[in-house]
């Protein structure tokens, strides 16, 4: 279970009203195994399995993802009650188990 | 890094060797605990939310990826969107009239397949899992999410990513409300697809 910081995450957590909009932009090649290259060899698989994001250390959402979701995934979600200061984190793990976090502390609305 | 090594430590502090028991014990008490709203009823649709309820419990207690070993490869693996149903092991939703209960936003037609924006907005009560499938992709099921339901902080139940649509294909969105089953499609022409380059 390595932390694959060559995939990097790009993470934005902004109050909207009363809610939390969070949007993630993972760097992955979610190559579903059916491609092929040049060559005409098949690509091996590569896909996110899992992401998982956590208020204040609590996982609140989690997602199971197939390798039919886009490569570089964007993924937005919606949180109520969440507020300035809080902490968003969010991950992702692929099938080759690699996987990467990112953090960062909501600000409040200016 | 250190923030990795932290975790795995608190892991180790939190887990000892006993972990299956401990895990399994938890697991037993919660289910009563779930249902017991409605202990007199023993109805299956009851059953079936309060097993889905004490597996997130579990789920959401348990730090990391400690459901890794739990995805449903089978699901994910199945190959019409009748098998992933089956490997899933979920009920024939209700199904709704488009826009009624769950809202698919995506484009009419997708000019890249391999690139499709989807949004899933549902206003149902109390949503604990939204799943989504495009109907006729070689590996249908796209993600399935669970939402804490009772975390402190409410998870609204909306979804944005985007997907792959190898041809034209029916979305469809698969929600998970109060224990109970609802589902709703949406067509997208894809002009071209986007699950085999090459």
């Amino acid at each position: 279970m390595s932390q694959n910081s060559s995939y990097p995450i790009r993470l934005r957590a902004s109050l909207e009203g009363d809610a939390l909009v969070v949007k993630t932009l993972f760097s992955h090649p979610m190559e579903n195994g059916l491609a092929k290259d040049e060559a005409g060899r098949l690509i091996a698989a590569r896909y996110i399995t899992q992401v998982q994001l956590q208020l204040n250390g609590q996982t609140v959402i989690q997602v199971e993802t197939g390798s039919g979701v886009a490569k570089d995934p964007l993924f937005g979600w919606r949180l109520k009650g969440a507020k300035a200061g809080d902490t968003v984190r969010v991950g992702w793990r692929d099938n080759r188990g690699d996987e990467n976090w990112a953090e960062t502390v909501v600000r409040p609305t200016p | 890094m250190s923030r990795l090594a932290m975790s795995a430590r608190r892991t180790g502090v939190s887990r000892p060797p006993a972990e299956a028991g401990e895990r399994g014990d938890r697991g037993a008490v919660a289910v009563p605990a779930l249902a017991g709203a409605g202990q007199e009823s023993r109805s299956r649709r009851r059953f079936i939310a309060a097993s889905a309820g004490a597996l997130l419990a579990a789920l959401l207690a348990s730090p990391r990826w400690a459901r890794a070993a739990s995805r449903n490869e089978n699901a994910f693996n199945a190959r019409s969107p009748e098998s992933v149903f089956g490997a899933l092991g979920l009920a024939a939703p209700t199904e709704l009239a488009e826009g009624q209960g769950i809202r698919i936003h995506a484009p009419d037609v997708a000019e890249n397949g391999a690139n499709v924006p989807v949004e899933v907005s549902v206003s149902l009560p109390r949503v604990e899992r939204v799943l989504l499938i495009a109907e006729k992709n070689l590996f249908p099921l796209l993600v399935d999410a669970a939402f804490a339901p009772d975390a402190p902080i409410q998870v609204q139940p909306w979804l944005e990513l985007k997907v792959k649509l190898g041809e034209s294909s029916r979305l469809r969105a698969i929600v998970q409300a109060d224990g109970r089953l609802y589902t709703t499609t949406r067509e997208v022409k894809v002009i071209v697809g986007g699950c085999l380059p090459g």
